[in-house]
């Protein structure tokens, strides 16, 4: 009937901003859409006056190849001329190619290593939602390998063994996800042994990244962040930013010698007004929010406006006084609320987001939260799989006791298959169905 | 997604949230209506026990083959409790109100928080984790909960809670959170991860034991398996194994405060700020805390401290009484609880030189009760003790599986002990005061209420400082201006004028306290050095250990040379530890001065003592100089051994001239440097420079002694012309077996054809055993073929048990060792009773050898039939236990000689130290673990008792228990109790092993004899006769075994008269008293010395005195007894008052056996008034 995965809506807020009136907000409506409230609810009377509020810029889209939506140039615009109701299409937001885009694959197996920063990100979720988002169409897994206090030696997974067996450790651990792409985030532990333990430390990522090599695997190395001045009593962190700022980019020139991407956390994350830890070094829930952004940014994905949605519609049902419009992806899950559990759901308010959300994303914040929700309860999973409680009796040197229990651990696996199923689901955006209705008379 | 949201695409996801919220919240409220409903239940009993009984029918554990679990009523649970005089207990609260509490502490308003864990031990696939935080609140002052709130849910396994900054410290997994509702409890959770990397490797370690200090600050704790690796804003800090974690959350500064220990589940401070661990799986009792000390299996420490009460059973929770509430006596006493045998025990501390001392006092609470397990012990705003109970059959989880039905998960109980008839402390109101009444509060007799007054005030912040400043400057009295002092440390503000005149305080209590202070603000004070300087002369050890700790904060030359200005005054063991620490901490500012000149201490046993702990190849040229200075006296030895265990070759030859030059040079000074140059060789393969025929001489010299070390050192430097002496030596008609061991042991050492072709002459040829087998023995590791042929023949001639031993384990300990011997065993047959001796061995390994096994039970003539147990059988088993079972009869098995229990296992500390002390293992383990740890020892073994097997570059292979590791060396005990070093240069290879308990150790039971057995185990630690009370009786004894020497010197030598005297080649062994107390002379040897004569028995004990002064020895009776004391004889009374000065002391009694049938039963006690503190040696 029509090309209607060429189709884009733009949200209220980015609406607003070009001049256009909004029908109240009481109404809960754009323009004249609305959601249904029963079937055969709502009537479109009066289309033409609807036309009239749109200015003309509207009526453009942008046609993006569907192969590689991320590749398509800013600026193409075609009029689209099939479209019965040209109010619905409106324009793209502007993007932004920071860099070349790193883009994920389908059936890729994304292994995220390094310290703390890593560790916790598991938790949040922020990081893989964002990703998980942008390939609504693609396969690709995500396994949280971080452990607090690692460094490139591997010093955090040594359990009862040597730094040796903790790299041992670390080796097998990633290799035996045969990873396609391998994100790393180490340097904040290695950094306080100063300028003379960076050659120490370059020597340990080139060997940590040479044992990757067999894997193949396109690599993405993260700085180190920068430490906060959160102000007295937490500590003056000056001293602590030049030696991470050197091992930044210590790695930095390791990345570009070998062809890596780098991602400057350092830098991009470093001049936030609102603070992104609650210790100088340690991300909160916030700072993971904030920083998805900033990952999604240096791996050159086109930026997207947390309050902006694109859409297509996908179905312009009887005569054309229903639409269903479904958002080419999920937005990022709304920002966590202060103090909020981030691994759990956010309130009501919070849901709503700012002042002019387009319902649409209303509806869509939700998925992309519920989204987040499921990633996080995946990797709680899979953590209990991969590092589980008790592992001295399960499978270390006590195993003769309760090693028999060992067989539980698998059994986790499908219950983590389970949930790459939700998340497969669910990172496909909904169609809503939206109808036509006249403007209520002031 | 549900066929809902497929059939109607357009429904809010958003919307389903809220109804998932809805409903969880609907849940929850159910849980609390439930909650309330249990209110009822405590009014009207009849409703709670119909639930009991409908709980129980419906229990699965009510199918378990050991009706172990018990009947869930509290009030059955509460009649069960047997408390002390003058006190009595009520329940405070019961599940359903909280399930499995792990930790509980209470907030500043007096509510009582708990950390209850229903998924503990493992999460199982598909559970949905939801563990909780508890709030527990007694509104009317009744003492039991009347209001509970889930603060928190959804958390896993959370081991450990204390309240604070407006919520709630958790520890959960590798995390530590803190949760509050900054909107009042009905609002949103906040859930702040303030620290992360905590390990995880077995759930009962996982961070734990959470208090605030004196200090403002938070200290929690973790057990030895695990492996913590914390990111904080200071760099990374890492703990591997057990210790104290000291954390500031405002400035997260997180530092290790103490290490080491199995199971440190217990931490409180004393009145003055004193820190006294207790350990969850160690067996040292109560441990005084040094500030950075390693303590026992500290994992990597080259020297730990110990605990105050070696041999004491395992507790859980501590803490120091205090308050008006309880009896004057009680007040400084600590409370923990012998979770295994389901008793809550009381300490009294006591000072002892610059530490303490620990003196276990009749139980608080004891039952019988196989589910009350008290976990947690805290002191309440009433000034009533609270105590945790974890409720539960089965403990611990290495033995009893994960998902054993009995475990129980839904029940838990908070009891709280009142004093009868002393009023109860009335309860303050904290949180809402004013900053004076806060101060005011500072003054109370009640830790609790200082302790939360001065949280309260921290929370306030630095707003409270004028207040506080005028409220200080008008205190007099020292205690309130440590309190003041306190308060500016928990508000980190340095105060140094307060400070100052608190190290000049009366009471050395507050000037300890106070130098902590100094350690803490070093580096915001003017003058650190000079406010410690007095105080390390203080006239008080404690203050001294305390400021020589301090200093070891100070990154400063001086500090160093200021701490070793405690050599000046009395030193004992702590200020020993304390003063090494602080000078190896410091040793990267000293050492540095040292070889510069710079550092000013001339002093050369000062000198010595910090070269010793800095333990670095870098202070050598300083200990040549000194050696070569001739100005070292006294120390001069010393300091040639510490020379030895650096230096190379060069510095080695310095004692070999010494040796060879100084004959004038006391024997023992020569020996030492003699054997510092063998461990030399045999550490570090270093042989000194020079001439080392020198050595020769010493071969002839007539001190025994010296020739055995010359034999084996000539042997190590491969001197090939000492042979012909070491020849001699080993053919040698006359010589003590010590001095042919070394003999052999140098000829096997010089190795080649001519030591084999030697080695295996002395073995073969028609001679006294005692020749031939240390040759045997030798030859293994040279030829073990020739050996093995030898050993066959040899082994077949041995009558005794201890000569067999040695020819085995030298097969064992080569890699193809067993083989070797089970192929030469195949045409020989041997005495059963050495055969068993050896299947025991070859069992005992950690690895045994099926081969070997097979060729020993054929060679043997022995039969053993499998003795495994079907689940009925099993049944059966446990029945009859209960049924048949006798535990005297028991009692008499398990000492019996071929059982060899007692060989591996102490009961009260007394016996060996290979396997677990038995004392509690009736209250703490199942019947059917029992059983199955008697027949199939493999099956679980005990937490820190599973084996090691090293195999050495050389070859050679060892199996034990881990003791400690460090850089250098590992130490294992053995399964003959033996303590043996290995250089960890010289392991290949190390994996883990199974048990040291043999299997097949009741293949010569009879069945009743098991079940006797087993009958005995299971009432240890019980309330009743085979509990091990607090009474200071001996129970490891050494009897003097009737050899050929002894009887020479008894008969011929009048060692009658002078029985005390250790005369050489005099063979002691051990013999253990019963359960009660009594020493049954049937198992003590006897010696006929002439027809006329009556036979006698002699045995002694051990007593270590640590403060001097009178006490009381008391006996059973004095019949036929006649006893000296060291080298005096003393007159023999039932009650005996002694007086002995500081270190060990021997008790010998000459027993008449025909005057005297009745056993023997030694015990001390304290005199009244005496300060005296003396302990029984127990031990194998």
């Amino acid at each position: 009937m029509m090309d209607s995965s060429s189709m884009r809506v733009r949200s209220a807020t980015e609406a607003l901003a070009s001049g256009v009136a909004l029908a109240p907000r009481e109404e809960r409506t754009l323009g004249a859409l609305t959601r249904p409230r029963s079937k055969h609810s709502g009537r479109l009377r009066d289309p033409a006056r609807l036309l009239k509020r749109c200015p003309l810029p509207l009526f453009r889209y942008n046609r993006i190849t569907a192969s590689d939506p991320f590749r398509a140039l800013p600026g193409r615009v075609v009029i689209v001329k099939s479209l019965y109701l040209p109010v619905f299409v409106l324009v793209l937001v502007p993007t932004v190619y920071a860099e070349e885009a790193f883009p994920l694959r389908d059936g890729d197996r994304v292994v995220l290593i390094g310290s703390t920063l890593i560790e916790r990100e598991q938790r949040y979720g922020y990081w893989e939602t964002a990703l998980t988002r942008r390939y609504p169409d693609k396969s690709i897994t995500f396994r949280n390998l971080g452990w607090s206090g690692d460094t490139v030696f591997g010093d955090a997974r040594a359990g009862f063994g040597t730094q040796a067996d903790g790299f041992r450790h670390l080796k097998d651990h990633v290799l035996a996800l045969k990873p396609t792409v391998i994100i790393l985030g180490y340097g904040t532990n290695e950094s306080f042994e100063g300028p003379k333990g960076l050659p120490h430390f370059v020597k340990g990522l080139e060997t940590l990244l040479d044992t990757f090599a067999p894997t193949k695997a396109r690599i993405v190395l993260l700085s180190p962040l920068k430490q906060e001045n959160l102000g007295p009593p937490l500590p003056d962190p000056s001293e602590n930013n030049k030696n991470l700022r050197l091992y930044a980019d210590a790695i930095r020139d390791v990345a570009k010698k070998r062809g890596h991407r780098f991602v400057d956390l350092y830098e991009m994350l470093g001049k936030e007004k609102q603070p992104l830890t609650g210790d100088g070094i340690q991300l909160t829930a916030w700072g993971y929010w904030r920083s998805a952004v900033v990952l999604e940014q240096a791996l050159g994905l086109p930026e997207t406006n947390p309050h902006v949605q694109w859409a297509r519609v996908t179905k312009v049902a009887g005569n054309a006084r229903q639409i269903q419009v479904a958002a080419e992806m999920l937005p990022l899950p709304p920002p966590p609320q202060e103090g909020a559990p981030a691994d759990c759901c956010c309130d009501d308010a919070q849901m709503q987001g700012g002042q002019e959300t387009f319902l649409l994303q209303d509806l869509d914040l939700a998925q992309a939260e519920k989204l987040r929700q499921t990633i996080v309860a995946k990797n709680r999973l899979y953590f209990y799989r991969w590092r589980p409680e008790n592992e001295t009796y399960l499978f270390g040197f006590r195993k003769y006791e309760q090693g028999k229990n060992a067989r539980e651990i698998p059994q986790f696996d499908p219950l983590i298959a389970e949930k790459e199923k939700e998340i497969a689901k669910l990172r496909v955006p909904v169609p809503h169905t939206y109808e036509l209705k006249p403007e209520k008379k002031p | 997604m549900n066929d809902t949201k497929k059939a109607n695409p357009s429904v809010s996801v958003g919307r389903i949230h809220r109804r998932e919220r809805r409903e969880r919240r609907e849940e929850r409220n159910v849980n609390q209506r439930a909650i309330g409903a249990s209110i009822l239940f405590h009014l009207f009993p009849f409703f709670f026990s119909a639930l009991s009984a409908f709980s129980a029918v419906n229990s699965p554990a009510f199918a378990q083959r050991d009706a172990q679990v018990p009947d869930p009523d509290p009030e059955i649970e509460r009649k069960a409790l047997q408390v002390a005089d003058g006190f009595e207990v009520n329940l405070f609260a019961a599940d359903p109100l909280l399930a499995k509490p792990i930790q509980i502490n209470f907030d500043s308003a007096g509510r009582l928080w708990a950390a209850c864990s229903e998924s503990y031990p493992q999460i199982k696939p598909g559970q949905i984790a939801n563990d909780k935080i508890i709030v527990l609140e007694d509104i009317d002052g009744d003492g039991k909960a009347d209001k509970t709130t889930v603060f928190a849910d959804g958390l896993l396994i959370p081991t450990g809670l204390e309240p604070g900054d407006g919520g709630v410290y958790v520890g959960a997994s590798t995390d530590l959170l803190h949760l509050s509702r900054p909107d009042g409890d009905k609002g949103p959770l906040r859930r702040r991860v303030i620290l992360s990397g905590f390990g995880t490797e077995d759930t009962h370690h996982m961070v734990h034991t959470l208090r605030w200090g004196h200090d403002g600050m938070l200290y929690f704790n973790q057990s030895i398996y695990i492996h913590s690796h914390i990111e904080t804003p200071y760099g990374p800090r890492r703990l591997g194994g057990g210790g104290v974690w000291q954390f500031r959350p405002e400035t997260r500064r997180l530092e290790v405060f103490a290490r080491g220990w199995w199971n440190p589940w217990g931490h409180h401070f004393d009145r003055w700020g004193q820190a006294f661990v207790t350990d969850g799986a160690g067996t040292e009792g109560v441990n005084p805390v040094i500030v950075g000390a390693s303590y026992t299996a500290a994992p990597g420490a080259s020297r730990l401290l110990q605990g105050l009460n070696p041999g004491h059973p395992k507790y859980c929770g501590c803490e120091i009484l205090s308050g008006r509430h309880l009896p004057e006596d009680w007040r400084g006493n600590l409370i923990t609880n012998d979770f295994r045998g389901h008793r809550v025990c009381r300490f009294t501390l006591a000072p002892e030189g610059s530490y303490y001392s620990a003196t276990l006092q009749a139980d608080l609470i004891r039952s019988n009760h196989p589910a009350f397990r008290p976990v947690d012990v805290k002191m309440g705003q009433d000034g009533a003790i609270y105590i945790a109970d974890w409720y539960n059959p089965i403990i611990q989880h290495g033995e009893v599986d994960f998902r054993d039905p009995r475990r129980d998960v839904s029940h838990g109980r908070i009891w709280r002990i009142t004093a009868k008839g002393r009023p109860l402390v009335p309860r303050s109101q904290l949180v809402n005061a004013k900053t004076s009444e806060l101060l005011e509060a500072l003054k109370a007799p009640e830790d609790w209420t200082r302790v939360h007054a001065r949280l309260v005030l921290k929370e306030r912040g630095k707003s409270v400082l004028p207040e506080l400043k005028a409220w200080t400057d008008k205190l007099d009295q020292e205690p309130l201006r440590l309190e003041a002092l306190w308060t500016y440390q928990a508000l980190d503000v340095v105060e140094p004028k307060l400070l100052a005149s608190l190290l000049q305080a009366r009471d050395y209590r507050i000037r300890a306290a106070a130098v902590r202070v100094v350690s803490a603000w070093h580096d915001r004070l003017s003058n650190p050095l000079a406010l410690l300087e007095p105080r390390i002369a203080d006239e008080h050890p404690q203050v001294r250990l305390e400021a020589v700790r301090a200093l070891g904060q100070i990154p400063d030359v001086h500090a160093a040379e200021l701490a070793l200005k405690a050599l000046d005054k009395p030193m004992d063991k702590y200020l020993d530890y304390g003063l090494w620490l602080t000078l190896r901490e410091l040793a990267p500012h000293w050492l540095p001065a040292l070889q510069a000149g710079r550092f000013t201490v001339a002093d050369s046993r000062k000198l010595l003592f910090a070269l010793q702990a800095a333990d670095s190849r870098e202070v050598l040229p300083t200990l040549v100089k000194l050696a070569r200075s001739g100005k070292a006296g006294p120390s001069e030895t010393s300091i040639l051994v510490f020379l030895a265990s650096l230096g190379g070759p060069v510095e080695l030859s310095l004692l070999i001239d010494r040796i060879a030059s100084g004959s004038s040079r006391p024997i023992e000074e020569r020996t030492r440097l003699l054997e510092a140059l063998e461990q030399a060789m045999r550490q570090r393969g270093v042989r000194p420079d020079g001439d080392l025929q020198r050595l020769l001489p010493l071969l002839k010299e007539k001190n025994e002694q010296l020739r055995i070390v010359a034999a084996r050192l000539a042997g190590l430097w491969k001197l090939e012309s000492a042979r012909p002496q070491l020849l001699e030596m080993a053919r040698a008609e006359k010589i003590s077996e010590a001095e042919r061991q070394a003999a052999v042991d140098g000829l096997a050492k010089l190795g080649g054809k001519a030591s084999i072709e030697a080695l295996e002459k002395l073995a073969g040829e028609e001679g006294p055993i005692t020749r031939r087998r240390p040759a045997l023995i030798a030859l293994v590791p040279l030829d073990s073929k020739i050996a093995a042929q030898d050993a066959c023949i040899l082994l077949a001639k041995l009558r005794n048990e201890s000569e067999a031993t040695g020819i085995f384990e030298a097969f064992l300990q080569r890699k193809d060792g067993a083989a070797l011997l089970a192929a030469a065993l195949r045409d020989h047959k041997l005495p059963a009773d050495i055969a068993r001796i050896g299947l025991r061995m070859v069992r005992s390994t950690g690895r045994p050898d099926a081969g070997l096994a097979e060729a020993l039970t054929k060679a043997g003539g022995l039969t053993f039939g499998a003795r495994t147990l079907s689940a009925q059988e099993m049944q059966a088993m446990v029945a009859d236990v209960a049924r048949l079972g006798d535990p005297v009869r028991g009692e008499a098995v398990f000492r019996r000689k071929d059982q060899v229990c007692l060989k591996c296992h102490a009961i009260g500390g007394a016996g060996g130290q290979v396997g677990p002390d038995l004392s509690s293992i009736g209250a703490s383990a199942p019947v059917d673990y029992l059983i199955d740890s008697l027949l199939q020892p493999n099956k679980a073994i005990k937490e820190n008792y599973h084996s090691l097997l090293i195999t050495t570059t050389k070859g050679q292979q060892y199996s034990g228990i881990k003791v400690h590791e460090t850089e250098t060396e590992l130490v294992m005990r053995d399964a003959e109790d033996r303590e043996i070093s290995i250089p960890i240069k010289d392991i290949d290879e190390r994996s883990p092993g199974g048990s040291l308990m043999p299997d097949g150790l009741t293949d010569t039971l009879t069945r009743s004899d098991l079940l006797d057995l087993v009958r005995f185990l299971s009432e240890l630690g019980k309330v009743g006769p085979y509990a091990i009370g607090p009474q200071r009786v001996v129970r490891r004894w050494q009897a003097l075994e009737p050899t050929r020497e002894a009887w020479t010197f008894l008969h011929l030598g009048g060692g009658l008269a002078t029985p005390a005297k250790d005369e050489r080649g005099l063979q002691w062994n051990s013999v253990y008293s019963t359960v009660a107390g009594l020493l049954p002379l049937a198992d003590v040897p006897s010696f006929s010395l002439g027809k006329e004569k009556h036979p006698v028995s002699l045995v002694r004990c051990q007593v270590d005195v640590t403060t001097a002064g009178p006490f009381l020895v008391r006996l059973n009776s004095t019949k036929g007894l006649k006893l000296w004391i060291d080298q005096n004889p003393v007159a023999v009374k039932e009650t005996l008052e002694v007086n002995l000065p500081v270190g060990m002391h021997a008790l010998t009694f000459v027993v008449d056996r025909e005057e005297r049938r009745e056993g023997l039963r030694c015990e001390l006690e304290d005199k009244a008034g005496s300060s005296a503190r003396v302990r029984v040696v127990g031990g194998k």
